[in-house]
């Protein structure tokens, strides 16, 4: 475990060490985690701002692209000024600034079969913040090798949605959806539906850090429709079936 | 769907229809034109696997949704 808090740490995350389900003994396996996240866009914007703000300790965080105009609407990371520069040394800084006491490693690179398993390393957690189902496939297989939970999370339109995989426990990614989906080109997306599935998917990473196991989304899916500020729940079992996962069942 | 058949009521993406009874997910699907390899069924707040979309036969009052999985970041 790591020392205990400073006096200035103390002060940072006093608002949340009060709570319960947190404490100091919380906001010491926040301190101590390792979480990767893939893709620094409109859903990895959010939740990389929270965990880093929350304390995590070391946040490593990839994204091949670089900051585009077309980009701000939603991705809160990254500005004006940023745009040209990689995705991942514009988070890279803000998050930095943000919270000097979480240990940022932003690497501008492509996530493939190749490289999936080194670039998560060892980390606790894997947050979804990617745009494609195919880097999705990848991430979930490095989640079951690994066992480590997988925070997925999705935007389109109005609409949005996460859940946590867990290996052995719920379903996988590809239980749900293992299939390609044609490709229809880059969804519409309104600015607050990113904010609100990356502030879930970050809160179910703390969830998982500090051991709250009915705050993460586990074999359910949350469901919202923005257009009609409807959230609902649905329930998933494990499938089987699936060629990735079934055969541990 | 044949027209003579026994009429079910069912919600379908919230709104109410009258489906034959004995109907699948597999026909619904085609019925309301909702093929797309990544859809997700939702049947009475579960997760229907598309493997047993041919032997699932939803009865009066269920309520179906539809839904095109969000897959933007």
């Amino acid at each position: 475990m790591s020392n205990p808090l400073s006096q200035e740490e103390a002060l940072r995350y006093q608002r949340q060490v009060i709570l319960p389900q947190i404490g100091e003994e919380g906001q010491k396996r926040i301190q101590d985690s390792r979480v990767f996240l893939a893709g620094l866009g409109g859903l990895g914007s959010v939740s990389a701002y929270y965990l880093a703000a929350a304390g995590v300790g070391q946040l490593r965080a990839v994204d091949k692209d670089r900051v585009e105009l077309g980009n701000l609407n939603r991705q809160l990371l990254h500005h004006t000024g940023d745009v040209g520069e990689t995705k991942a040394e514009s988070a890279r800084k803000k998050l930095q600034s943000l919270n000097p006491h979480c240990r940022v490693e932003a690497l501008h690179d492509a996530i493939s079969e190749d490289n999936g398993d080194l670039l998560v390393g060892d980390a606790h957690v894997i947050v979804d913040g990617t745009d494609n189902l195919e880097t999705r496939k990848i991430l979930n297989r490095v989640s079951l090798k690994k066992g480590i939970p997988f925070v997925f999370g999705g935007v389109d339109g109005l609409t949005g949605m996460a859940t946590t995989f867990i290996p052995g426990k719920t379903p996988c990614f590809e239980c749900l959806f293992p299939e390609g989906t044609p490709d229809k080109g880059p969804p519409g997306v309104l600015g607050p539906l990113p904010g609100i599935i990356g502030s879930l998917q970050a809160l179910a990473v703390i969830n998982f850090l500090v051991g709250v196991p009915h705050g993460l989304l586990m074999s359910r899916m949350l469901y919202v429709d923005g257009a009609n500020m409807n959230f609902k729940m649905i329930e998933m079992g494990r499938n089987s079936r699936c060629r990735v996962c079934g055969a541990d069942l | 769907m044949n027209e003579d058949a026994e009429k079910i009521e069912v919600t379908i993406n919230g709104f109410t229809e009258k489906v034959p009874k004995g109907s699948s997910v597999t026909q619904l699907i085609l019925t309301y034109d909702e093929v797309d390899s990544a859809m997700m069924v939702e049947q009475n707040g579960r997760y229907v696997y598309p493997q047993t979309y041919d032997t699932t036969q939803p009865v009066a009052g269920d309520v179906l949704e539809f839904i095109h999985p969000d897959f933007g970041g």
